[in-house]
């Protein structure tokens, strides 16, 4: 389970997280939505101490992590899909997904690659070329399988469709949806694809500026039209 | 081939080597922590007076002299553990004029520290007497010290590239290179990578000084040449790109020694004419690196 408690986040003097807690069951799968700029990636980066300065809790299936750093919250269980994917340019995509698998620990046994190409086989025929030479969306499946390669316990996702045709974002829901069930990893996804969103995940938050807005299920998010056009603008 | 070309030729590469050994760790580690390490060749001078002082003036064998150049690399490789706790460490997420104030700094008290140690006085090393004598390669008359610190050179490059390119250990090193957030991002202890490519940059320099002492007249100052050249390649090289130091190291080794064999009465102009029209031509370096490559 990932919990996340009383957590505020800053840049500089700016306070971008206000006392934000949620929950996420182990094996669950949650979606935060939020307009842009509503701190959806710093709540990502805040879970994995890797940006902001913050205050809170955080906690793995009841262990908390403290103040620890960045690269260690990575054996702890979490892996950060980022938004800008970063995959590393000057190796290949074989390698890409090796150094994910360093992620991995004793009660967590890195994924094998071949399985790795199972799950994404757009990557298989593309092990041997190097990460820059990918199109966007061969970027995106690497870098989702790179963070599924440690066999993470939570898997934290950072708006994976922006800038992905829809037969690519269709594609990666459905890998999404199985890695997901098939290891148990708990997930929390950040979008503004309502349709990818809906597809992964079976709860939703919604981030207003900074702050949780609105805690429930899809079929309460739909009942809630008042919510959803202050804080989404969608109809 | 004439007996002027081929002096030429070794001598050049000689020289290209030499620079090579002490522009390795400075192209590293800036590759890596993207901090120029000006107290570089301050250590490189440290790890020829620590090789001076363990083997003394006269070499017994090539191999006592070898091992003599492996503690060097070792004293200074701690030393670089220490520089890197007490400076380097606190200068990882400052303006990069900071680094280049504090390492300035540090290479005045290194240079100060080994004045107060072993004085002014110059001191000389022989070349071990395996390699103390010369060999004739087409008519011209080549000094084996030479041929030795070509060899050292090459295994040197050959060892970097099997170690960025072949292991774990590179890929984990220029991952971290290319974009240390992401690299802990996937759990890769980047403190404890970059300490690692601090202490072995500093190895470098001081394998180098153990290396090249011979020959030299050996002062607190016996630094500053080979690191004035080691600067010029790592620039035309491309900054943190290993294999384009080496090639550039070889380029300017050549130069120098043409220079100073057909245009003798304009010592070391040729040098400076090559680093202009790569400055012009080529400003981002031969191989303009993402990190150490």
């Amino acid at each position: 389970m990932l919990r996340v408690d009383h957590l505020n986040a800053y840049y500089g003097q700016s306070h971008i997280l206000h006392d934000i807690r949620l929950e996420v069951p182990s094996g669950r799968r949650t979606s935060v939505l939020g307009r842009n700029g509503a701190g959806k990636s710093t709540l990502l980066k805040s879970i994995t101490n890797a940006g902001p300065r913050v205050e809170g809790e955080v906690s793995v299936n009841g262990s908390p992590l403290g103040q620890s750093a960045w690269y260690r919250r990575a054996k702890s269980g979490i892996a950060l899909v980022p938004e800008d994917r970063r995959i590393f340019t000057h190796i290949t995509v074989e390698e890409n997904i090796e150094l994910g698998r360093l992620g991995a620990s004793a009660d967590r046994p890195a994924i094998p690659v071949s399985q790795i190409y199972e799950w994404f086989p757009m990557l298989g025929p593309l092990k041997a070329r190097l990460g820059g030479q990918l199109s966007g969306g061969q970027q995106q499946m690497l870098a989702v399988a790179r963070a599924v390669a440690s066999h993470p316990r939570v898997l934290l996702l950072d708006e994976p469709t922006e800038g992905l045709a829809p037969v690519i974002v269709e594609e990666l829901a459905k890998i999404v949806a199985k890695i997901c069930s098939e290891l148990q990893i708990t997930l929390l996804l950040v979008e503004q694809n309502i349709w990818f969103s809906r597809q992964t995940t079976d709860h939703v938050y919604l981030l207003g500026t900074g702050s949780i807005v609105f805690s429930g299920s899809w079929a309460e998010f739909d009942q809630d039209e008042t919510i959803r056009n202050r804080h989404l603008a969608i109809a | 081939m004439s007996s002027q070309a081929i002096f030429v030729l070794f001598n050049g590469l000689a020289s290209g080597m030499a620079f090579f050994l002490v522009a390795a760790g400075l192209t590293w580690v800036f590759g890596i922590l993207k901090i120029l390490n000006l107290a570089h060749g301050a250590f490189f001078m440290l790890g020829a007076y620590i090789a001076f002082t363990v083997g003394g003036g006269w070499p017994a064998s090539i191999w006592s002299f070898l091992g003599v150049a492996l503690i060097a690399a070792a004293a200074i490789g701690v030393l670089g553990y220490l520089t890197d706790q007490l400076v380097l460490k606190r200068l990882r997420d400052v303006d990069y004029h900071y680094a280049l104030i504090a390492t300035f700094g540090l290479m005045l008290f290194c240079e100060g520290a080994a004045k107060f140690i072993w004085g002014t006085d110059y001191q000389a090393v022989m070349p071990p007497p395996e390699v103390d004598r010369a060999v004739v390669v087409g008519g011209s008359y080549i000094s084996v010290y030479t041929l030795f610190v070509i060899g050292i050179g090459v295994s040197v490059f050959a060892a970097l590239e099997i170690i960025m390119h072949r292991t774990w250990a590179g890929k984990i090193m220029r991952a971290v290179s290319n974009d240390p957030w992401m690299a802990g991002t996937l759990g890769i202890n980047v403190p404890m990578v970059l300490m690692v490519s601090v202490i072995a940059s500093f190895a470098l320099a001081g394998f180098a000084g153990g290396i090249l002492v011979p020959n030299q007249a050996l002062s607190p100052h016996v630094g500053a040449s080979f690191v004035l050249y080691a600067f010029m390649a790592v620039v035309i090289g491309g900054l943190g790109s290993i294999r384009g130091t080496f090639l550039a190291c070889i380029l300017l080794g050549l130069v120098e020694s043409a220079n100073a064999t057909f245009l003798s009465q304009y010592g070391g102009i040729a040098i400076y004419v090559v680093l202009a029209i790569f400055l012009v031509w080529k400003p981002t370096g031969l191989f303009p690196a993402q990190g150490a490559t």
